[in-house]
């Protein structure tokens, strides 16, 4: 399985395939998608790196990193996680397990005053004074809304991988309780930057193009929005009519391949050319991008508190680059307690003359189906797991796991030397390293490499209630989008 | 044979320098030249649709640069934008492509420029600049310990008031007696609800406060030592 997914990594036409397991009836689960951590299927072991795997084998573990585990801890556990993390100040994970804190000691007025102290802090002003009021009179005063949404321009920035981690836990949590179900949270590819090559590239392209830069952690937490409605690109220039331009400028006496045919001096072919494989050439070269359409109307709070609507359009840029995608950011979704997040696969890519094979989805049949037309209303469930990158090396696993640290571990715990262990392999302290030198160096995406056409997306694996299991990479004419929230919840 | 050759020959350069004698060309001489007069004019005509569009397309980047201008309103963003602050966007590198606007102009995949403005302009719309204070190391309450009041924040106590943890109540700082109630307390003392019973609240305190300041609101009470309460009217 895995090895089928190479091609989609190396060349650029295949970036994007989604890649899907055919899972043997024995191993399928049951009817309904799991909405914890248990009863994934067995297929999903397949598309995950395979340490990832051996950690999440161990139930208990499992339970604690992408489960409501911590908060089964003490309460008193609870506080001295929070106090460690403040005396760091690491504010978003002192407030994680603060909220966790009131949440299973409500009546416990200085714990309501922590809370307080810390949103304050936070500049979460509406979390701050409700705390404080149930601080004054913890059984009466009403509980705090959420406060950590999309939308909200937060001042304090992360100070910390683990405060990130925790930053992701607390908007999961608020978007689920503001917004009355869980959600997936996405950011634009481009949020971090847009790369405009130099008059060299572009010559040495022959097109212009730009492209997104590593989408960085750091600008996660103010550009973060709610999935509402999403519908991929579709392409747009099939391969087969390029080739018939190229084979009708060659007959004119140009010597070209595909790969110059692009850097021909755009007036001069229009001006030479008066067929119609010269015309097709002609919007080829004008418009050379290949992928059209696609839009995603996404849902966040606005200076007011109110949650508004927009329309977003991703943009065409060049030959295959595409910006304005929207990327999953999986922690910050669903609920902080979940395993998984409930998202919907829109499949928009395969056309019948694509030269590129046909990927497989989702099936439970002798023979896979091959895809050739559009494909939506794929519900699926990925779990909360991502990869953060600091430069060339890579980290997977969940919030929870870059969250806490080994001293987190022992107080919430007690003996708890058996778990330390295995969050010591992830080797978070090296990642948290290099965001201390340079917090700007953890991404969540690893952008275009210098030698490809196609960005490295990000890779989201996922299963369905039939046991089956997809991994793909998020593309412009494929990407996740969520499930539409109530509307009631305005 | 000469003459006639010398003959056609100057017919021909009359031809093609006047443009007159039309008459004088074959049949198929003539086809060729309304072919080549019909091919020119085509040429002609697709120049002038391409100066066109090269206007049009022209135009809509100075208009979406203009736009783009205008959204991000202060004049440094906008300059930021075009002129090479880039990495303040950011926007890495490579931007002299678009601060030689002339040289990408006359490159004529103007529509691909057009394509890569217009990312840049969803890219300006849509990005919001990531937070940048420090949270700073804080320190909480023990809400386990012993002898802390549960509903006492000693950080949020109102001035020359404070937290003994001993008495488990709140008590005037030291040096402040003057400052508190008209000065008719003294350092040390105990802060009393009405009921007789220690303040335990940071609320509770403020109503003391404002009770004692304002001397006739009512009954103010306090305690002075372990065996001293003393009513202050």
């Amino acid at each position: 399985m895995r090895r089928r997914l190479i091609p989609a990594l190396v060349y650029p036409v295949l970036i994007g395939i989604p890649v899907v397991s055919h899972v043997p009836a024995a191993y399928g689960t049951s009817a309904g998608a799991p909405a914890t951590t248990d009863g994934w299927p067995a297929c999903l072991a397949n598309e995950l790196p395979s340490e990832v795997v051996a950690r999440f084998s161990d139930t208990s573990y499992r339970q604690l990193m992408l489960g409501d585990g911590i908060a089964q801890t003490s309460p008193e556990a609870l506080y001295r996680v929070s106090a460690a993390a403040a005396s760091r100040g690491e504010g978003y994970k002192a407030l994680h397990f603060a909220r966790l804190l009131t949440r299973v000691a409500p009546t416990n007025a200085a714990a309501w005053r922590n809370r307080a102290i810390l949103a304050e802090k936070l500049g979460l002003a509406d979390e701050a004074a409700a705390s404080g009021a149930k601080a004054e009179n913890p059984e009466a005063a009403p509980a705090p809304g959420p406060s950590v949404l999309p939308g909200r321009s937060f001042a304090v920035r992360t100070a910390s991988v683990a405060d990130y981690s925790a930053f992701a836990n607390l908007m999961a949590d608020d978007s689920a309780a503001a917004l009355g179900a869980p959600v997936l949270l996405t950011v634009n590819d481009h949020a971090s930057g847009l790369r405009i090559p130099t008059e060299e590239e572009i010559e040495q392209r022959g097109h212009p193009f730009a492209q997104a830069q590593p989408l960085k952690i750091i600008d996660v937490p103010n550009n973060a929005v709610v999935v509402k409605e999403s519908s991929p690109m579709s392409k747009k220039i099939d391969f087969a009519s390029i080739a018939t331009g190229v084979l009708a400028v060659a007959g004119a006496g140009y010597a070209l391949d595909q790969g110059a045919s692009l850097a021909l001096d755009t007036t001069q072919l229009v001006m030479t050319l008066s067929d119609a494989a010269g015309e097709s050439f002609k919007k080829a070269a004008n418009t050379p991008s290949k992928f059209s359409g696609g839009s995603v109307v996404v849902t966040k709070t606005d200076d007011g508190g109110k949650w508004i609507e927009e329309k977003r359009k991703p943009q065409t840029t060049g030959e295959v680059d595409v910006v304005g995608l929207p990327m999953p950011v999986l922690w910050a979704s669903g609920g902080s307690n979940r395993g998984t997040v409930t998202v919907e696969l829109s499949y928009n890519a395969v056309l019948k003359e694509d030269p590129t094979p046909p990927s497989v989805l989702a099936s439970n049949a002798a023979e896979p189906a091959r895809v050739s037309k559009k494909m939506t209303d794929i519900k699926v469930q990925a779990p909360r797991i991502e990869t953060l990158c600091a430069g060339s090396r890579c980290w997977t696993g969940s919030a929870n796991e870059f969250m806490l640290r080994g001293e987190d571990l022992a107080a919430l715990l007690g003996d708890a030397s058996k778990h330390a262990e295995t969050l010591a392999k992830i080797d978070a302290a090296r990642l948290e390293e290099a965001f201390a030198a340079d917090p700007g160096s953890i991404a969540i995406t690893q952008g275009r490499r210098a030698d490809a056409f196609e960005p490295i997306r990000r890779r989201v694996v996922a299963f369905d209630d039939k046991g089956s299991c997809y991994a793909w990479n998020v593309a412009p004419d494929q990407w996740v989008g969520g499930m539409p929230p109530p509307k009631k919840k305005r | 044979m000469r003459i006639t050759t010398i003959v056609i020959l100057t017919a021909a350069l009359l031809t093609s320098t006047t443009g007159a004698g039309q008459g004088a060309l074959t049949p198929e001489q003539a086809s060729l030249e309304r072919e080549r007069r019909a091919q020119a004019a085509e040429t002609e005509r697709q120049r002038r649709q391409l100066e066109q569009e090269q206007q049009q397309t022209n135009l809509m980047l100075m208009q979406s640069q203009m736009a783009a201008n205008q959204a991000k309103a202060g004049a440094a963003a906008a300059e930021a934008q075009w002129a090479g602050s880039a990495a303040a966007l950011g926007v890495q590198s490579g931007m002299q492509g678009f601060k030689d606007g002339d040289a990408l102009l006359q490159h004529n995949a103007s529509k691909q420029l057009l394509m890569i403005q217009q990312a840049a302009m969803s890219y300006l719309a849509t990005r919001r600049e990531s937070g940048r204070s420090n949270f700073g190391q804080t320190e909480l309450i023990d809400p386990f310990a012993e002898g802390t009041p549960p509903g006492i924040n000693p950080a949020a106590l109102p001035s020359c008031l404070s937290l003994d943890r001993s008495l488990d109540a709140i008590i005037v700082s030291a040096g402040c007696s003057s400052q508190v109630c008209g000065g008719r307390l003294q350092d040390g003392d105990v802060l009393l609800n009405p009921d007789g019973t220690p303040v335990h609240s940071n609320a509770d305190a403020q109503r003391f406060l404002e009770a004692c300041n304002q001397q006739a609101a009512g009954l103010v009470v306090f305690r002075r030592s372990l065996s001293d309460v003393v009513p202050v009217r």
